[in-house]
């Protein structure tokens, strides 16, 4: 518990009551008093269930955390200010608390004097109370405190009447049904949220009207067991009290509630009429509606996502990263592109969206430094299952460097699932150039000898001198094998300079054109992938042997040049044009070392690749054989 | 003059008819929704003389209209910030039917009245979960499952809703002629 989070509570009780005012304003008269003061139930459920930061519609969350990020990463030092407004905050809770319970004391006091009413007027309250089927109160004391009758106490409920005061059944009814509906203790309640609440004057008045409200139900009760004349009668016992003082602490309730209260009263009463039966089952019903909306909070997310709004630039870093948290993305492909675009474009509120918590002390350290000079991608090179529901991945970012080569800036990135959002942490960071310029296409018909695939690969994957993530290693008869599989992945919109974009072949990824805003629900568009390995013979004699790599997942192995694979790996798959190596006749001379990149293409949607690499040496006429090599997977995330 | 009001309570059963049923052809509703609000709030100044506290349900229906009209052909999709609109033109929803059907209920007599007043609880108590189940904390395979159910209850009530104000209709119909 800190001083943001009483903020928050405040605020999005607030919210929720300032709904139901709108509520009660729509509904007007359709409701009945008695329905529209118990729709208020609907803000004590909010009062009580803790605050969310959660994201969603109408909710201060964004602008509560904007405050506590801008003065908690803003001043060296803010533990003096924000436990000391907290400090301030118990100490006016406790003064209120104080105050109100001082009140009750006080009327308490004056009770001392009071005398119980014996005789034909107890007995007319008693009787009245059994005419009507309502429980009688534990005991009947007249006052000379007591400006007019009022009920006290939740345990022994008082009904305290002025001295000499004659019995008007009216507002004897009027008091039997407060304790009926055990309003003293509603109004204990309402004081407590007072308490807590002391600092919003908005949250007083909502306060006050639920009061009134509770005195309009009361009202509505009473006259609905009246007729005629009699609902007369009580409209002018009610008029002849609004000079009366009202006596307003949380112990008490009086028919007198100030002479505004009583006109708007009187006015409810003018307009009185029955209401269809089955208007409880309305009213539960509409409180059912609003329970989760209003306490959970509207959902913020409808597909797809919204960009974040472009006026959020105009705040302060603070309030800019405040909103970012409050629209997390969606998707796994939603928190990289959002990522990667606020990079690039410098801007907190994207890179706060889809960063981890974790993050946020070192993204407003930056928050001054200029963009990264890299501005053509994203792009991303394989999006693995880390084996706990999130994924790893590299993001690389491009630019033309002055030599005409073409620098990257890569960042290692892990991405969780934070409920049914995605969040990202960064691991590491890097930049570099790229291997030789794109080699020239050969074709992919499986005929070309495993030295020459080196470099027909580039075609399809970027040649990033660095291993990918993961890669697998193991040892078969004297000869080590080396495998890193990896996957170039795109988001559906990449940006910048268009030409490096061709350059590369990344246009082959996009499917919704070029945009600088991102898409917090993005898909992958397109996949492109590549078999590199490296192969040592560490004997002394020449080995010949037939290699056979192939990919499995979720217990298949998948047979890369079909659809099989992408159908398999893909969501909507379309096409792949293999990355396998099958049947391949290797020779390989004493101590020789054989790198090789072997590459394919795929198209889908898909937001990981959680393979495994599976190997067989000199394949008999199974997959799977005496000679397959286990092969141990090592994780690179430097 | 019951023969006014059996023609006021049959276009209310067109409205359910079709504000109920779905056909689209090439995306395009040939049966849009705003039609049946169209429906209603003449339904409504009809019988107003007879059932005055249907006036209650008059402010309702200018807004479902548009909304509705709105929705047609999917020519606008509710943003995430109007989700709180969605949710008071949902309770006004609610609220309409629950109140339209039991002053229809009035104007029936024996079994009739009893069946409307049972279709009216039962609609506003599936329009209260399929609305709020779309609200709970939980993934949107379990909000689909959930619904699925409901989705085929509802049709059915939907269904039974519409049949027995067309016999409303009829019996009110039938009365005139017996008079």
């Amino acid at each position: 518990m800190d001083i943001w989070t009483v903020l928050l509570h405040g605020a999005q009780a607030s919210v929720a009551a300032g709904f139901l005012l709108v509520l009660q304003r729509i509904f007007g008269d359709k409701l009945s008093p008695k329905w529209r003061y118990a729709i208020w139930f609907v803000l004590l459920a909010r009062l009580i269930v803790p605050p969310r930061w959660g994201p969603a519609v109408l909710d201060p969350a964004p602008w509560v955390n904007g405050l506590r990020i801008s003065v908690e990463l803003g001043l060296e030092s803010h533990e003096w200010l924000t436990d000391g407004l907290f400090g301030l905050y118990l100490l006016g809770m406790l003064a209120c608390g104080g105050w109100l319970l001082l009140g009750w004391g006080r009327l308490r006091r004056t009770l001392r004097d009071a005398v119980p009413v014996e005789g034909e007027r107890r007995k007319a309250v008693l009787g009245r109370a059994e005419e009507c089927g309502l429980r009688p109160p534990a005991e009947i004391v007249e006052s000379q405190q007591a400006g007019s009758p009022f009920l006290m106490g939740v345990f022994g409920p008082v009904l305290v009447v002025p001295v000499g005061w004659q019995e008007d059944k009216n507002v004897v009814l009027h008091e039997l049904i407060h304790l009926q509906n055990r309003d003293v203790a509603a109004g204990w309640l309402t004081a407590l949220f007072r308490c807590l609440h002391w600092w919003n004057p908005f949250l007083w008045w909502v306060f006050d009207r639920i009061d009134s409200q509770r005195e309009e139900r009361c009202d509505q009760q009473v006259l609905e067991r009246l007729e005629g004349e009699e609902r007369r009668d009580y409209g002018r016992a009610l008029l002849s009290m609004a000079e009366d003082r009202a006596v307003r602490v949380p112990g008490a309730t009086s028919m007198a509630n100030g002479g505004t209260q009583i006109k708007t009263r009187i006015e409810s009463i003018a307009r009185f009429k029955t209401f269809p039966e089955g208007m409880g089952l309305v009213t539960v019903c509409m409180a059912v509606i609003l329970l989760p909306y209003l306490v959970m909070g509207f959902p913020a997310f409808q597909e797809p996502a919204p960009a974040l709004p472009s006026f959020v630039q105009y705040f302060g870093p603070g309030w800019q990263m405040a909103w970012g948290m409050s629209a997390r993305p969606a998707t796994v492909a939603g928190a990289l592109d959002t990522y990667a675009k606020g990079v690039v474009q410098n801007n907190l509120a994207w890179q706060a969206s889809a960063l981890s918590p974790d993050e946020y002390n070192a993204l407003w350290e930056r928050r001054n430094q200029p963009a990264l000079a890299y501005g053509t991608g994203p792009m991303f090179r394989g999006v693995y299952a880390d084996g706990d529901g999130g994924y790893w991945t590299q993001m690389y970012l491009f630019r033309r460097e002055d030599d005409g080569r073409i620098g990257y800036h890569r960042e290692t990135l892990s991405i969780r699932p934070e409920a049914d959002t995605w969040s990202i942490q960064i691991i590491s960071q890097a930049d570099g150039l790229l291997d030789d310029p794109l080699w020239p296409g050969e074709g992919m018909d499986g005929t070309v000898p495993l030295r020459r695939r080196w470099g027909v690969a580039d075609e399809y994957c970027i040649p990033i001198p660095e291993k990918p993530i993961f890669t697998w290693a193991g040892e078969c008869d004297g000869v080590e094998f080396e495998f890193w599989p990896e996957t170039n992945l795109l988001v559906e919109t990449p940006s910048g300079d268009s030409e490096l974009i061709q350059e590369m072949r990344l246009e082959e990824f996009i499917t919704s054109g070029y945009r600088t805003k991102p898409n917090s629900a993005a898909q992958f568009s397109n996949c492109k992938g590549v078999m590199s390995g490296r192969l040592t013979n560490t004997t002394n004699e020449t080995k010949h042997f037939t290699l056979q790599a192939l990919q499995r997942a979720d217990g298949r192995v998948y047979h890369v040049d079909s659809n099989d694979f992408f159908s398999g790996m893909l969501a909507g798959a379309e096409l792949i044009v293999g990355y396998d190596l099958e049947d391949i006749e290797v020779e390989l001379a004493p101590g020789e070392c054989l790198t090789f990149r072997h590459g394919g293409q795929g198209r889908g949607r898909r937001h990981g690749i959680p393979f495994e690499l599976c190997l067989s040496v000199n394949k008999l006429n199974a997959y799977y054989n005496d000679a397959q090599i286990e092969l141990k997977r090592e994780v690179n995330l430097k | 003059m019951n023969q006014e009001k059996a023609n006021t309570v049959r276009s209310i059963a067109w409205g359910y008819f079709f504000l109920y049923i779905n056909f689209s052809l090439n995306n395009w509703s040939l049966l849009p929704g705003w039609f049946a609000w169209y429906k209603f709030e003449r339904a409504i100044g009809g019988l107003k003389e007879t059932r005055p506290k249907l006036a209650l349900l008059e402010n309702f229906v200018p807004p479902l209209l548009i909304w509705s009209l709105l929705e047609w052909q999917q020519f606008f999709e509710l943003p995430g910030w109007l989700g709180p609109v969605g949710v008071m033109l949902s309770l006004m929803e609610l609220y309409f039917h629950f109140h339209l059907l039991t002053e229809l209920s009035a104007l029936a007599s024996g079994p009739l009245a009893q069946r409307l007043l049972r279709c009216r609880t039962v609609s506003v108590v599936m329009l209260t979960a399929m609305t709020a189940i779309v609200a709970l904390p939980i993934s949107q395979t379990a909000i689909a499952a959930l619904e699925l159910p409901l989705l085929l209850a509802g049709f059915v009530v939907c269904l039974y809703i519409m049949i027995s104000v067309f016999r409303l209709a009829g019996e009110l119909e039938g009365a005139e002629l017996e008079s």
